[in-house]
């Protein structure tokens, strides 16, 4: 119908009864809708609140799946094993801990949506024209952070201007580019980050957390600049001193504030760890009555462990496990007053008959039976595909709140002190300066009443970082370091070397011809 | 020119209603209707004046029964020629009549809806009694289309109409229930057995991956909005549950007439809403001159058809302990029938009382109607209170004419925790089947055993507390002005109104970790929706080229809002007060006690539309109709879409050459049609970048835009044939149709990085729907002491997704280690909802699944039938009737979710009941339940659906007068059995387990059983 009709026709509507004709502008209600203007772009409106929208993208971070599945599963650190009726969940965690994933895997490709929608996000804010400088930095980390993940577990990087059209195919940064970019903008955003003095400064980027992701891309730049989707190998790698170097110079940075230092070290995952730890560099922030770290013990706990009633999931692996050799080592196992009293559970790990309390530490309540009666004994021994209620040694890292055992309040930790001094000595011992290496690690085991090394391997490096910072996301990474992640392991065969490289999801390939499979997907 | 048809149209007088009676048992009621709508229609006429006339007086009685009929048109034959009027009369209450006819005329003529006409020449008598013989044809009706009527026989597109005597029976919570199983091509499934449970209605198959898949619902001409009027739910441990149906605040007893615009020539009127069919519902009016009064009443109790074979407590303990359990512990030492404690017989009732009074210029009728229907799980009903007001006056000799429809309604909905999505705990009913049969309701007196590993559901019963009310309002009014006797305009306003709110509270007594914690918890969920409605139509008649033309143009605007508030508290104080009536009792000093959202939408559609109807002599008939339709909705590059469609229709059996055979047929037509529609249900604002602030303080993008974004088109084509054979004894319909969905609405997965991972597209790919209909009427007994008559329909459907270079999973399949598991795949080749799954094989030696091809998820099945068929058979004897109605659809699978959710043997070992057969099979309780073909039933089913038996009292033969018109006394009884192989408790379900809002279909996870009902119905007429 041509322009001068309609007119017409709506004229004589018109004139018979009230109403006229409409130009059908599309407006949004309850939100800001904007027109994609000519040639694509759209301006994101206040920037301040959209920082806030980048920094909540990280909540995805710190469930059991997505990002923290990938991270974990595929270690020898955790395990998802099926349990009758139990957890088989379309087989998703028996895959990742086999190393027998596809492109289809879920987790997969929701690690993918979440990391990259950061990554948008926080560009929206990079280049939004009314963001401060500091906003700018802030964002700028934040899409370093995001992309450090995307480049780690993918090999590749995609990236969209907020300009384009929005039916352009974004561009692909191939890792070492990647790599540049993330350096880059790390590099902008210093000046411009303000210092931690506390552990509540922790939840927004700082220069300690710039630095400590700067660490950790030269403690890994072996490994991205020789594994790639076109080739990816699996090790060992050859580090580059002056890689290490910056690694050293980096966690140095971190050690010249005061404010940072070695904690308590269940103090770093209690429900008021903003207070009571100091090595908090990058977290969620997070208070009494919001919901967090809950996942992290409800994932892993019985059924009939008070207070949670839930779900009897992961647990470690017997060889894990088993490299715990010294028990007076606080992180193994610790007796936390205000938490085990009431609920019967210790930090760390857990092992053997379980109780509804505990006096003190060698004062327990009642023994638990599982749901079909039995006792409830934790058995190092799990099958991938048929465990029983009771198989696993499960892991208390994150405290149980007992008065608000589902919104805990404990801030959710990605980078944290300790994890610094560690890079430090494994840089020192890949220079060769074995020496300096050891000093540092017994620092820490001193700190966390273990006996003290004499002396000092890669083996015992990769180890210690397991002692120290089992479940917090990073095995994938060091096993992959050492050399370590295809060999065969508990409950898994040995594995391809491009299983080093998750694989881009299918449906993120359907979308966008510039990416690549990772070769042997 | 047939003037019948003319006024009809504009005199606005549903004359539609008129179509049902051309049967039995004509109540006197039915014939009051025809003798005002006669005189409606003669009104306008001049008799003659100074024409010398004789009077010819009379009784026109039935054949059959010999009972007067009032109503009957008399027309003197020839009249209009001779004096320039037609010269007609119509018989009284009591049959008689009394005409004036000019000397020179000696021909009256005897016409009544469902009577045969009846020619008799005068030949000088001034007493003529007729005896009119019924006619079973059964192509005579009218029927509502788009912005008006046709006789039936003169359609050229596919449209079926149902009235009252079509309807289903007994306890309907919304109209699409009066349909269900009784038109060919048209698929009507419940949910579920809630009361008002929501209802797919399929009209030739499913079209749509992501755009709605209901037809639009025109209520006197009022299109309705389409959306959910009451809030769904997070009901608590239930996981989502659905929103109960829409539709249900229009009462049944209220419907005179509903009509189905199956194919594209039909629904192309309604342009860019019409590609799922169109569904016009009629409401009652009076036809009458006198003053009437209905009242009506019914009784119904129903129960569950069938429990699940679930293991006994003594059994139970048996098989717990043989699968690993410590019988000590999983004995709890009581016996407990855990369906019994949910299940109930239900009462409901139903109460209606409409009154009304037409004159000859008008009429009104005003009805109030009451209906509180029990569900067969405790604590679920729906209570509706409605009021109607229908009116229309004429004035000027039919120059202005005005039409009123005003209806209101107050529903109360009451819940119980039956849910979609419920984890391993299970909701209600998943928590009843499971529930270990030892163990007791109570800890104590009055304290429910609840733990951290059981659910209690008598303790869910008790501590939930959920309802809703929805006050809602359609209204419409109409003017109709008639210029001339061939042009005509009217214009149109309708609004409808919907306001609900749904509080649901759980008591922190409830021992669910996430309510207990946190000291319970109450929502208030309020929804509102409300649309403007303006249209302005003109309409041309005239004779042309040796035909008649018909022409409709017109100009429509509607405008639909929708809003919603939420609110959540947590942390009560105490739960001494009821929650939900005080959601401010929280401890919002420590604690975030309160969550809160709200949204908003607007949009618009504005449309110019027509239509071309051409009858050339009877034998060749034209539709074509044209719509233009703009929406909001679409993006800036696409605003307007076009919506064409043409049907041709040839009626051999008015042929010349056709006359040696009309002794045997009757009719014979043969038409086809082609056309365009579209169907833009999809969320608004796709086509821009949209910011949304969120309760964190944050501002995101929420979309990625689609400036191009438009509606979905269904290009359908089909022909078909209806016939009347012997006299009217057998007559039906054959089609065959073709439709073709292109630019599916879908929501694609969109290249990261990106605000979020898909954008709304009209995606490249084809949903293909084809099929068979066909509908035989036979009326095997017609005598005046018995009729019998059977109507049977059937429909074939093929279905199958074309040119689609992406595939998308759907079909969630919840339950203990199942996460992350779908059973459903749309894909190129495969119909849409295809199952999509490992093969099970049966168990190894050591009762663990054995899965085809190397555990290969693959193509076993869908869920929509090949096959459906309905079957009615209708029975009058003296004053008794009766009618039988079967449904049933083939060729199918449903996908038991409850079973691979439950009924699992590594439960027993986890201190749950399963089923007797269950506990019997070699399954190991260390076999994980993998959604397999397994738990894959066919779902093959044929139901007594409805059954009504009915006697009319004969109030005079009790010497109670004629005061009362009638009483009729009935018996319905619904769903009283199933013949099906399936194992849960009815095939015909469909749980919502979409998956991104990716709809499936045909998957059964603990859904509320369908009732087996009986009705005690008697309905009084004065």
């Amino acid at each position: 119908m041509n322009k001068t009709s309609k007119y017409l026709f709506c004229l004589m509507a018109v004139g018979l009864l009230i109403n006229g004709c409409t130009d059908l502008t599309d407006q949004v209600e309850d939100g800001i809708g904007r027109e994609v203007v000519e040639g694509g772009g759209v301006e994101i409106g206040d920037p301040g609140a959209a920082l806030t929208g980048v920094y909540s993208q990280l909540n995805g971070m710190r469930g059991a799946g997505e990002t923290y599945a990938l991270m974990e599963h595929p270690s020898d650190e955790m395990i998802g094993p099926t349990r009758g009726t139990d957890w088989s969940d379309f087989g998703v965690w028996r895959q990742l801990h086999a190393h027998s994933w596809d492109p289809s895997h879920g987790q997969v490709l929701n690690a993918w949506n979440l990391l990259n929608s950061g990554v948008f996000r926080a560009t929206q804010v990079v280049e939004a024209s009314s963001a401060s400088a500091r906003q700018v930095a802030e964002a700028r980390f934040l899409r370093a952070f995001f992309m450090f993940y995307v480049m780690d577990f993918y090999g590749q990087v995609p990236f969209r201007e907020t300009d384009a059209a929005p039916n352009d195919v974004p561009s692909v940064l191939n890792r070492s580019e990647a790599f540049d970019f993330i350096i880059d903008d790390l590099n902008e955003a210093y000046p411009e980050l303000p210092s931690l003095s506390s552990g509540a400064d922790a939840g927004t980027a700082s220069r300690e957390a710039a630095d400590f992701l700067l660490a950790r891309l030269y403690l890994n730049r072996a490994v991205y600049t020789t594994a790639t989707p076109e080739n990816p190998s699996a090790g060992p790698f050859t580090f580059e001193d002056a890689d290490m170097d910056e690694v050293i110079a980096r966690v140095e940075n971190i050690e010249e504030n005061d404010y940072l230092e070695l904690t308590e070290y269940f103090d770093n995952f209690h429900w008021d760890n903003t207070t009571l730890s100091n090595e908090l560099i990058f977290v969620i922030d997070e208070t009494e009555g919001s919901s967090t770290a809950f996942n992290h013990f409800f994932m892993t706990l019985h059924y009939n462990n008070s207070p949670t009633g839930c779900c009897n999931g992961f647990t470690t692996t017997a060889e894990f496990y088993n490299t715990f050799t010294d028990d007076s080592d606080v992180r193994k196992s610790s007796y936390i007053p205000e938490m085990s009293e009431e609920t019967g559970i210790l930090a760390g790990f857990l092992e053997g008959q379980q109780y509804n309390s505990f006096d003190g530490p060698d004062d327990p309540g009642e023994p638990l039976n599982d749901r079909g009666g039995n006792p409830l004994v934790f058995t190092p021994e799990v099958d991938l595909f048929y465990s029983n209620e009771r198989m696993g040694v499960r892991v208390i890292k994150y405290l149980v709140n007992p008065d608000q055992p589902d919104q805990p309040g404990t801030d959710f930790i990605f980078f944290r002190f300790a994890d610094a001094l560690l890079m430090k000595a494994e840089a020192h011992f890949r220079k060769g300066e074995t020496g300096d290496a050891l000093d540092i690690i017994n620092e820490i085991r001193t700190h966390r009443n273990a006996d003290e090394l004499g002396s000092l391997d890669e083996q015992a490096i990769l180890d210690e970082r397991g002692f120290e910072l089992y479940w917090e996301g990073w095995r994938r990474q060091d096993q992959i370091r050492f050399a370590d992640f295809t060999n065969e392991w508990d409950q898994k065969p040995a594995s391809e070397d491009y299983r080093i490289i998750f694989p881009i999801p299918q449906r993120a390939l359907d979308t966008n011809p510039n990416l690549i499979q990772t070769m042997g997907y | 020119m047939n003037k019948t048809r003319q006024e009809s149209k504009y005199l606005n007088l549903h004359i539609s209603s008129i179509s049902w009676l051309f049967t039995w048992p004509a109540g006197n009621d039915k014939k009051i209707l025809l003798s005002a709508l006669t005189v409606l229609l003669i009104s306008g006429l001049n008799f003659g004046d100074s024409i010398a006339q004789q009077t010819v007086t009379g009784t026109v009685t039935d054949a059959g029964d010999e009972t007067t009929i009032p109503g009957v048109n008399v027309i003197v034959e020839g009249s209009a020629e001779a004096t320039g009027s037609t010269i007609g009369a119509t018989t009284n209450l009591d049959g008689e009549y009394s005409i004036n006819v000019p000397t020179e005329l000696n021909t009256l003529v005897f016409t009544f809806v469902g009577y045969e006409r009846q020619v008799v020449e005068i030949d000088g008598r001034t007493q003529i009694d007729v005896a009119m013989q019924r006619d079973v044809s059964f192509l005579e009706d009218l029927v509502v289309v788009g912005y008006g009527t046709e006789r039936q026989e003169d359609a050229t597109g596919s449209v079926l109409s149902l009235s009252e005597r079509d309807f289903n029976r007994g306890v309907i919570s919304s109209p699409e229930q009066l349909l269900q199983g009784r038109i060919a091509g048209v698929q009507i499934t419940s949910a579920s057995g809630e009361p008002g449970a929501g209802v797919n209605i399929r009209i030739r198959g499913t079209s749509s991956v992501r755009g709605g898949n209901q037809p639009l619902f025109v209520v006197d001409g009022v299109p309705l909005s389409g959306n959910d009027v009451t809030p769904g739910s997070e009901g608590i441990g239930a996981g989502s549950q659905s929103p109960r149906n829409p539709l249900s605040f229009l009462n049944p007893d209220d419907i005179e007439n509903i009509s189905v615009l199956k194919d594209a020539s039909a629904a192309a009127i309604y342009g860019a809403r019409g590609s799922n069919g169109v569904v016009l519902i009629t409401t009652k009016q009076t036809t009458g001159l006198e003053p009437r009064l209905t009242v009506s009443s019914s009784a119904s109790m129903s129960n569950i058809r069938n429990k699940i074979d679930l293991l006994s407590a003594d059994e139970y303990v048996q098989a717990g302990s043989s699968a690993g359990a410590d019988p000590d512990v999983i004995d709890f030492g009581s016996t407990t029938d855990w369906q019994d404690q949910i299940f109930r017989t239900a009462m409901s009732q139903d109460y209606n009382i409409s009154y009304g009074s037409g004159s000859e210029t008008g009429s009104y009728r005003l009805s109030l109607g009451y209906a509180d229907q029990q569900g067969i799980i405790e604590n679920s009903a729906l209570e509706r209170l409605t009021a109607r007001i229908n009116a229309s006056q004429s004035w000027l000799d039919d120059l202005l004419s005005l039409d009123l429809n005003i209806t209101t309604s107050r529903i109360h909905d009451s819940y119980a925790p039956v849910g979609n999505t419920a984890g391993f705990e299970g909701d209600l009913v998943g928590a009843a089947l499971q529930a270990n049969p030892t163990r007791p309701v109570f800890e104590s007196e009055g304290i429910y055993m609840q733990s951290s590993d059981f659910r209690n559901p008598a303790g869910m019963l008790a501590y939930i507390d959920d309802n809703s009310e929805t006050n809602r309002l359609l209204a419409n009014v109409g003017g109709t002005v008639n210029f001339t006797d061939w042009l005509a305009y009217r214009a149109t306003l309708g609004y409808e109104n919907s306001e609900s709110v749904r509080r649901m509270g759980a008591s922190p007594n409830l021992d669910f970790a996430d309510i207990r914690d946190r000291g319970g918890r109450a929502t208030i969920d309020n929804w509102y929706v409300n649309s403007q409605l303006m249209e302005h139509t003109l309409n041309l008649q005239q004779l042309l080229g040796g035909g008649e033309i018909d022409v409709l143009g017109g100009f429509s605007y509607q405008r639909f809002e929708n809003r919603s508030d939420w609110l959540q508290a947590e942390f009560f104080v105490t739960d001494e007060i009821p929650i939900v009536d005080n959601v401010g009792g929280v401890n919002n000093d420590d604690n975030k006690a309160f969550t809160a959202s709200s949204q908003r939408t607007v949009d618009e559609i504005q449309s110019f539309f027509g239509r071309v109807n051409y009858n050339y002599d009877d034998r060749y008939l034209l539709t074509s109709n044209f719509r233009v339709d703009g929406s909001t909705k679409f993006g800036r590059n696409n605003k307007y879409g076009y919506f064409p469609s043409l049907a041709l229709a040839w009626r051999l059996s008015n042929e010349e050459f056709f006359s040696g055979l009309s002794s045997t047929v009757n009719e014979l037509k043969i038409r086809g049609s082609y056309g365009i529609t579209g169907n833009q249900e999809f969320p608004s604002n796709v086509s821009l970048a949209v910011f949304r602030t969120n309760n964190d303080g944050s501002l995101t993008q929420s979309n990625n835009p689609n400036p191009d974004i438009q509606w979905e088109e269904t290009v359908q084509w089909g022909v078909g044939t209806d016939f009347e054979l012997f006299d009217g004894r057998l007559g039906g319909t054959i089609e065959y149709f073709n439709k073709q969905t292109q630019n599916l609405i879908f929501r694609q997965d969109f290249a990261q990085p990106a605000a979020v991972d898909f954008q709304w597209v009209n995606l490249d790919g084809t949903v293909l729907n084809r099929g068979w209909e066909f509908a035989l009427n036979t009326s095997i007994v017609n005598t005046s002491r018995l009729f019998w008559r059977v109507d049977y329909n059937m429909s074939f459907l093929h279905n199958e997704v074309k040119d689609l270079d992406t595939f998308v999973n759907t079909g969630q399949i919840h339950g203990q280690g199942l996460s992350g598991a779908y059973a459903q795949r749309i894909a190129e080749g495969q119909p849409l909802f295809a199952f999509y799954m490992r093969e099970f094989e049966g168990f190894d030696e050591n009762g663990l699944g054995i899965y085809a091809n190397n555990e290969e998820l693959d193509f076993v099945g869908d869920p929509i039938p090949d096959f459906t068929l309905g079957f009615t058979n209708s029975f009058a004897f003296g004053r008794f009737d009766a009618n039988v109605f079967m449904e049933g659809a083939f060729g199918f699978q449903v996908y038991n979710n409850t079973a691979n959710a439950i009924f699992l043997k590594g439960n027993l070992r986890n201190g749950r009941n399963v089923t007797r057969e269950i506990a019997d099979s070699p399954e190991s309780p260390n076999n994980f339940g993998e959604a397999s073909t397994r738990f894959l039933e066919d779902g093959d089913y044929l139901r007594l659906a409805n059954v009504n038996i009915g006697y009319n009292v004969d109030m005079a033969g009790l010497g109670l007068g004629t005061s009362v018109r009638n009483v009729r006394i009935g018996l319905t009884g619904q769903n009283l059995f199933l013949i099906t192989n399936y194992s849960g408790f009815d095939p015909e379900v469909d749980t919502d387990k979409s998956i991104d809002g990716i709809p499936s279909l045909g998957i059964d996870y603990t859904a509320f059983p369908r009732a087996r009902t009986v009705t005690f119905n008697i309905r009084l007429e004065i």
